[in-house]
């Protein structure tokens, strides 16, 4: 290589790697001070209980709800700073129990019909991160429904020569156009009145990204969302 | 699982956190718990080794039956202090838990295959500890059998 061009390649690693030590400190680090934030206020709350007012009860409220949302949002934020130097453990697995199992843990939380279909490839995989990635999709096909109808969610497969390609299709609120693109931004909710913190996505994107996968948004605003994941079928273990 | 009454003394624990909140916090739930204790802090990996050594002004120091270890010390950091432990002919007896701070980071630590008896996510309260151990093998007797 010429000595005067500079090496794209060598800095971003190194960009790359100092995000990922630095995400890592700043969600480790924060993590003490906003226990202490919770455990000391509560202390405090139980030390006063009697002479509480109604008016500290709600001050207390929102103690409690700001600190659960930052030590969400810390976990998170450590979770993805670990995805690319976290040791995983490749097992060959059959795609259509993985993404089954997904389901049934959604079905959990959520009511809503679901219908997988289609040729389902054996992959290497590492089931921990795999199960994370699908359901966080197929958490929101079931997640951002409209209320009227009981969410109905499609998951298809196939594959062609180098490649399987997973749809997970909804009848939900669906994403307007000029939102599409920030479905990956971390902590972004487009929605307020859903639950959540707005990272799911973000996370998936960033498994699949190890896996040499990708992923890509379709939606009809008011009508439902397709989520693509593509995968190649010989994945290189990391 | 042995009745907490039947333990015949108060257990030692060795808490090494340099945390001054932390260490209020772990001591305020001890305080509440069901079963006599006697906590010593060390605030660093340097104090706590002495500690266990009994060296110089720590002659007096009591060999504690458990080790709670925070990783992030000043001086000596909690993973060298662990090797050492488990290093020593005798110290190595003592069951450690490691603190952490978010379940998070639990495979961080586990990835650096410690030999820890097991791992707490701090705030450290009551119920945790003595689910940990329960699960550490013959805790429980080994404090019964050598009362004071």
């Amino acid at each position: 290589m010429n000595k005067s061009e500079p090496n794209y390649k060598e800095e971003y690693e190194h960009l790359k790697k100092e995000f990922t030590e630095y995400s890592y400190i700043v969600s480790h680090d924060l993590n003490a001070p906003v226990r202490h934030i919770r455990e000391f206020s509560k202390l405090l709350f139980e030390e006063l209980n009697n002479r509480l007012t109604a008016d500290c009860f709600e001050y207390k409220h929102y103690i409690e709800k700001s600190v659960n949302l930052i030590e969400k949002k810390l976990d998170v934020l450590l979770k993805i700073s670990r995805v690319n130097t976290a040791k995983w453990h490749y097992v060959k697995l059959d795609m259509k129990e993985v993404i089954e199992c997904a389901v049934r843990q959604v079905e959990n939380e959520y009511d809503f019909d679901c219908k997988v279909s289609g040729v389902f490839p054996e992959l290497n995989v590492d089931p921990d991160s795999m199960q994370i990635a699908l359901f966080n999709v197929i958490e929101n096909a079931a997640k951002f429904h409209k209320g009227e109808n009981k969410p109905s969610v499609e998951i298809t497969s196939a594959i062609d020569e180098e490649k399987c390609t997973i749809k997970i299709t909804d009848n939900g609120v669906g994403i307007k156009p000029d939102k599409l693109e920030s479905v990956f931004e971390i902590f972004k909710k487009l929605d307020a009145k859903f639950k959540g913190i707005g990272a799911g996505l973000t996370v998936t994107r960033k498994i699949l990204t190890r896996y040499n996968g990708e992923i890509s948004v379709k939606s009809a605003f008011g009508e439902g969302t397709e989520v693509s994941i593509r995968l190649p079928l010989e994945i290189v273990e990391k | 699982m042995k009745e907490l009454s039947k333990v015949s003394r108060p257990i030692e624990i060795l808490l090494v956190e340099d945390n001054p909140g932390d260490v209020f916090l772990t001591k305020k739930a001890f305080e509440t718990g069901k079963i006599a204790n006697n906590m010593q802090v060390a605030i660093d990996g340097d104090m706590a080794l002495k500690m266990l050594n009994k060296e110089g002004q720590y002659s007096e120091s009591v060999t504690p039956d458990i080790i709670l270890l925070d990783l992030n010390l000043p001086k000596m950091d909690g993973r060298e202090v662990l090797e050492s432990i488990k290093d020593h002919e005798e110290l190595k007896r003592i069951p450690v838990v490691i603190l952490t701070s978010s379940n998070a980071e639990r495979d961080i630590v586990a990835s650096y295959n410690l030999h820890a008896n097991s791992y707490i996510v701090k705030p450290v309260d009551f119920a945790k500890f003595t689910g940990i151990v329960e699960s550490i093998e013959n805790f429980w007797f080994s404090i019964v059998v050598l009362p004071e």
